[in-house]
C-alpha cells in the first residue's frame, strides 16, 4: 500500500506468493509454528486462537490481506511491537530460495534432523540477514514463528493531551515499564474524539490480573503527564484498526507515499514541530491540491517509529508531483534530524549514498547471492 | 494514439479511490474468508478487484490497451460484489468491469462465441434462451392473470422458462393474501441485465424501453419480482440508464414476510427439515436483502435453520454470475461445487436459495452430492398447502413455437 514492494526498475514481474499458504506445523511443545510464506496473518491468528495460542505480534496493519513473508520482506511494524519490538523478535528461521535455486534453512532448521525453533545457532544469524532485505537476497518460502498461550484479556485506552511534549513524556512513561502491548500516537490529524495537540492510544493484553495491573499503572502515568482520558475511543480504534486509514485518506487518494523511520523516543517533539511546520508554511497550497497528511508514532519497546504520510488523488497530476517533492524534502528534514528509515523501498536510491558504507557493504552481500542481480533489480 | 475511454472515465474518480490494501483478495476476519472465487480458482491479481482496478487505471492512462487476452480478463468477473462489500473505500468494481465490457463491444472487440448466442437470441426471441413467446408463459395457462393492474408481475426468462413452479406458487401464495397480480405473459421481455453484463448496453436499453412502454400500458404502479437479477436491473439500473422509475419495486420476500405479519397469509404445514439459506449475491450484497428470506424459512414450522461458514455479506457465489457461467462455463461450475460443499459441511437435508440462476448452478452439484435443493417460495407454498404443477423447464424441450 505504502509503495514498499513496487519495483523499482520496469518489465519487473512481481512475485505472488499468497497460494502457498499452508500451515505445515503447529509444534506446542517447543511453542512455534510452521507456516508457508504466502499465508496472512490474520488466517495464522485465527488458526492458533481456535487452540488455544496467539502470536507475539499480529502482523501489519494491512494483517488480513498481508503475507508473513511480504511482511518479513520488508520487516513490517507490526501490532504489538510495543511489546515485542521488530519483526525479527518472533522469527525462529526462515526456509528461502536464493537466486540460483538452492535453498536454505536458517537457525536450528539448518539441522535437517531438528526443527526451526531457534535463530542463534550454526554462528551467523543467517535469518536476520533476510528480514528486511525487500527481496533482493531471495524468496522466503517457510517461516517459523513463536508462539504464547493465548490471551485472557484486552484492555484499550485513548487519552488527548494538550502539549505534544506531555504525550511524548507519557509515551516514555508506558515504554520504562513494558506497559502496552501496543501504542499508537496521533500528532496529525487528531481523531475528531480527541482533542489538543496529541492523542495516544493503547492496548494491553495478556493474563487478567497482568492487565488489570498493567491497566492502573498506564493510568498513573497518562494522569501524571496530563492526559485526559477519552473512553471508549481506544476500543474502536483498534477493533477497526484494519480500515481506519483507508478509510480516513482513501477517498483523498490514494496516492500514497510515506517516509518513516526510528529515532528515540524523547527526540520525537525535535522532529515532529519541523514537519509541523512544514506543512504550516504551504498549507494553502496543500489545501488547495486536496493532499492529506498524517504524522504520528508508534511505540517499538525502547524507540518510536515516526511515519510521516502523503495522500492525494494521483489523477491529480499536480497534486501527485506535490507529493514527490514533499517526499524528497521531508527526507531531506527527517534524515538530517537523525531519522533512520525502517523500510526503504522507493526511498532507497535516495537513502543509499546518506549512509556511509552501509549499502556498499549490502551490495557485496548482494553480490554474492544474486550475482545476475535478478531478485528486486533496482533497489540497491 | 491514446485511446479514449468514455464509458471507463465515468468512473475515474472509483478507480482512483482504490487504497489497494487488497481486502479484496482475502479479508480473514471471523472464519478465513476469501472474497473472490474467480481469483481463488485463477490466482492472477488481475482476476480480483485490485487488479482489476488496476487494469482499469491502466487502461485510462493509456498505459495499455484492450488485447483479446485482456478481453477475456475482464469477462471472468462474476459480478457477485463480493469485492466492494468487504472495501474500505467502497469501491464499486462490478460498475468498472460493465463499463469495460461496455467499451469492449462498442469498439467491436468482444470475440467471445458463447455470448453470441445470448445475442442472437435476445434479437430474435427476446430472450437469452432462444425459446418462444407461447413458452413463456406456459407457467401461467389455468391461472387467468390479467394483463393490467397496478401489482405487476415480472417473473422474468429464467423463472419462465426454468423453474416455472416459482411463478406458479408466488401468485398462488399472493392470492391466498389476498393480492391478485397482473402479468405481460407472452407479451414480456427480458429485463435487460444479461445484456448490461455481456456489454451490450443499447441492446438492454431496447428491452427496458419496451417493458417500460408496455408497463404504462398496463397502469403499473409496482413491479414484483422473484428473480433477484430482475429485481436489480428494475431497483438499480432502470433509473441510471433509461433516467426515470415511474413505479415501486419489491422482491416477493419483502411481500410474503410483509404478508406473513399482518396474518394475511400463514404456514399450515410443518416442515421437518434442516435448511441452510444460499444468500444469492444480487438479493443478498447488491440489494441488500438478507434477513426477510431467513425470517421466512424460520417461520416455517419445522424448519432448522443453519448458516454457513459464509453468509450474508461473506457469502460465497454460485458462480453462475456476470456472463461467467457462459463463458467460463467449467470454472462456473467448480465455483458452484465449492458452494455445495460448504452447504453439506453444515449437515443440512437441504439447500435453500431464492434464484432461479442459483439454482440451475447448483441444481446438478447438490444433487451429486444427495442434497436437496429447494426455491425459498416452493418450500414457502409447499408449507401453506398450495399445490402446484411442477412443468418440466421448457429450456429441456426441444425446438421452439
Amino acid at each position: 500500500m505504502c509503495g514498499a514492494p513496487i519495483p523499482l526498475v520496469d518489465s519487473s514481474i512481481m512475485m505472488d506468493l499468497t497460494r502457498m499458504r499452508r500451515i505445515l506445523s503447529l509444534n506446542e511443545d517447543s511453542m512455534s509454528i510452521l507456516v508457508e510464506a504466502g499465508i496472512t496473518w490474520t488466517e495464522v491468528i485465527e488458526y492458533l486462537e481456535k487452540r488455544g495460542w496467539e502470536l507475539g505480534l499480529e502482523g501489519p496493519w494491512s494483517a488480513p490481506s498481508a503475507t508473513v513473508g511480504g511482511a518479513i520482506a520488508v520487516a513490517a511494524i507490526c501490532m504489538g511491537a510495543a511489546r515485542y519490538g521488530g519483526l525479527g523478535s518472533q522469527i525462529l528461521g526462515l526456509e528461502v530460495i536464493l537466486p540460483d535455486g538452492e535453498m536454505i534453512r536458517t537457525g536450528a532448521g539448518a539441522n535437517p534432523a531438528n526443527l526451526m525453533i531457534a535463530r542463534d545457532c550454526n554462528g551467523i544469524d543467517m535469518a536476520g540477514l533476510f528480514i528486511g532485505s525487500h527481496g533482493t537476497l531471495g524468496v522466503i518460502s517457510e517461516v517459523s514463528l513463536k508462539i504464547y498461550p493465548l490471551r485472557e484479556m484486552e484492555d484499550y485506552f485513548a487519552f488527548s493531551f494538550s502539549s505534544l511534549n506531555d504525550a511524548v513524556e507519557a509515551l516514555h512513561g508506558l515504554a520504562k515499564y513494558r506497559i502496552p502491548y501496543d501504542m499508537r500516537m496521533f500528532v496529525h490529524p487528531i481523531p475528531e474524539e480527541m482533542d489538543g495537540k496529541a492523542g495516544l492510544v493503547f492496548m494491553l493484553k495478556g493474563r487478567k490480573t497482568e492487565v488489570q495491573e498493567l491497566g492502573r499503572m498506564g493510568l498513573d502515568i497518562m494522569r501524571a503527564a496530563r492526559g485526559r482520558e477519552v473512553p471508549g475511543f481506544g476500543k474502536t480504534y483498534y477493533q477497526g484498526r484494519f480500515t481506519t486509514r483507508a478509510e480516513a485518506f482513501g477517498k483523498a487518494g490514494p496516492g500514497w507515499l510515506e517516509v518513516a523511520g526510528f529515532i528515540p523516543i524523547k527526540r520525537y517533539p525535535e522532529i515532529a514541530v519541523p514537519i509541523l511546520d512544514y506543512f504550516a508554511a504551504r498549507k494553502r497550497e496543500i489545501e488547495r491540491l486536496g493532499i492529506k497528511w498524517s504524522l504520528g508514532g508508534l511505540l517499538e519497546t525502547n524507540a518510536v517509529n515516526i511515519p510521516m504520510a502523503l495522500f492525494c488523488n494521483e489523477s491529480n497530476s499536480e497534486a501527485w508531483e506535490k507529493i514527490i517533492d514533499c517526499l524528497w524534502e521531508l527526507s531531506d528534514l527527517m534524515f538530517g534530524l537523525g531519522v533512520s528509515p525502517y523500510w526503504i523501498g522507493h526511498l532507497s536510491p535516495y537513502w543509499k549514498g546518506k549512509i556511509g558504507n552501509f549499502y556498499q557493504v549490502y551490495e557485496r552481500i548482494k553480490k554474492v547471492l544474486d550475482p545476475h542481480g535478478i531478485l528486486n533489480a533496482g533497489l540497491l | 494514439m491514446k485511446r479514449e475511454h468514455f464509458e471507463l472515465e465515468r468512473y475515474r474518480e472509483e478507480i482512483y479511490h482504490c487504497f489497494r490494501c487488497g481486502f479484496c483478495r482475502e479479508l480473514v476476519l471471523g472464519g478465513a474468508y476469501r472474497i473472490c472465487p474467480i481469483r481463488e480458482e485463477l490466482g492472477f491479481e488481475t482476476t480480483y478487484a485490485r487488479g482489476r482496478i488496476g487494469v482499469a487505471r491502466a487502461l485510462l492512462e493509456g498505459r495499455i490497451e484492450y488485447s483479446d487476452s485482456l478481453v477475456e480478463r475482464i469477462y471472468s468477473c462474476l459480478g457477485c460484489y463480493n469485492c466492494k462489500a468487504h472495501c474500505p473505500t467502497k469501491v464499486d468494481t462490478p460498475s468498472v468491469v460493465r463499463s469495460q465490457r461496455r467499451e469492449i463491444d462498442q469498439e467491436g472487440l468482444r470475440k467471445l462465441k458463447a455470448l453470441d448466442e445470448i445475442d442472437s437470441n435476445i434479437e430474435t426471441y427476446k430472450n437469452p434462451y432462444g425459446l418462444g413467446k407461447k413458452m413463456r408463459n406456459r407457467w401461467a395457462e389455468d391461472l387467468d392473470l390479467p394483463k393490467r393492474g397496478e401489482i405487476l408481475y415480472f417473473p422474468g426468462c429464467a423463472t419462465s422458462y426454468d423453474r416455472p413452479e416459482i411463478a406458479q406458487c408466488l401468485v398462488k401464495i399472493l392470492r391466498k393474501g389476498g393480492i391478485e397480480v397482473a402479468c405481460l405473459g407472452e407479451e414480456e421481455w427480458c429485463c435487460g441485465i444479461p445484456q448490461i453484463w455481456n456489454g451490450r448496453f443499447q441492446s438492454a436499453k431496447a428491452l427496458m424501453e419496451e417493458n417500460g412502454r408496455r408497463f404504462e400500458e398496463a397502469a403499473v404502479k409496482m413491479i414484483l419480482t422473484s428473480c433477484p437479477d430482475c429485481y436489480n436491473l428494475f431497483h438499480h439500473h432502470y433509473q441510471q440508464i433509461l433516467g426515470k422509475q415511474p413505479f415501486k419495486v419489491i422482491h416477493i420476500t419483502e411481500l410474503l414476510l410483509q404478508l406473513l405479519d399482518e396474518g394475511k397469509v400463514r404456514f399450515q404445514r410443518e416442515i421437518k427439515k434442516r435448511v441452510t439459506y444460499h444468500d444469492p449475491c444480487r438479493l443478498g450484497r447488491e440489494a441488500g436483502i438478507f434477513e426477510p428470506p431467513r425470517e421466512i424459512l424460520r417461520r416455517i414450522p419445522g424448519i432448522e435453520l443453519v448458516e454457513m461458514r459464509r453468509n450474508r455479506e461473506h457469502a460465497w457465489c454460485c458462480g453462475g454470475g456476470g456472463v461467467v457461467n457462459l463463458v467460463y462455463p467449467k470454472l462456473s461450475i467448480k465455483i458452484a461445487k465449492d458452494r455445495v460443499q460448504e452447504a453439506i459441511e453444515t449437515a443440512a437435508e437441504m439447500l435453500i436459495t431464492c434464484c432461479p440462476l442459483c439454482y440451475r448452478q447448483f441444481y446438478n452439484r447438490a444433487w451429486e452430492r444427495g442434497l436437496k435443493l429447494m426455491e425459498l417460495i416452493v418450500l414457502a407454498a409447499a408449507a401453506m398447502g398450495i399445490e402446484y404443477q411442477l412443468k418440466e423447464p421448457v429450456r429441456e424441450t426441444s425446438g421452439k413455437d
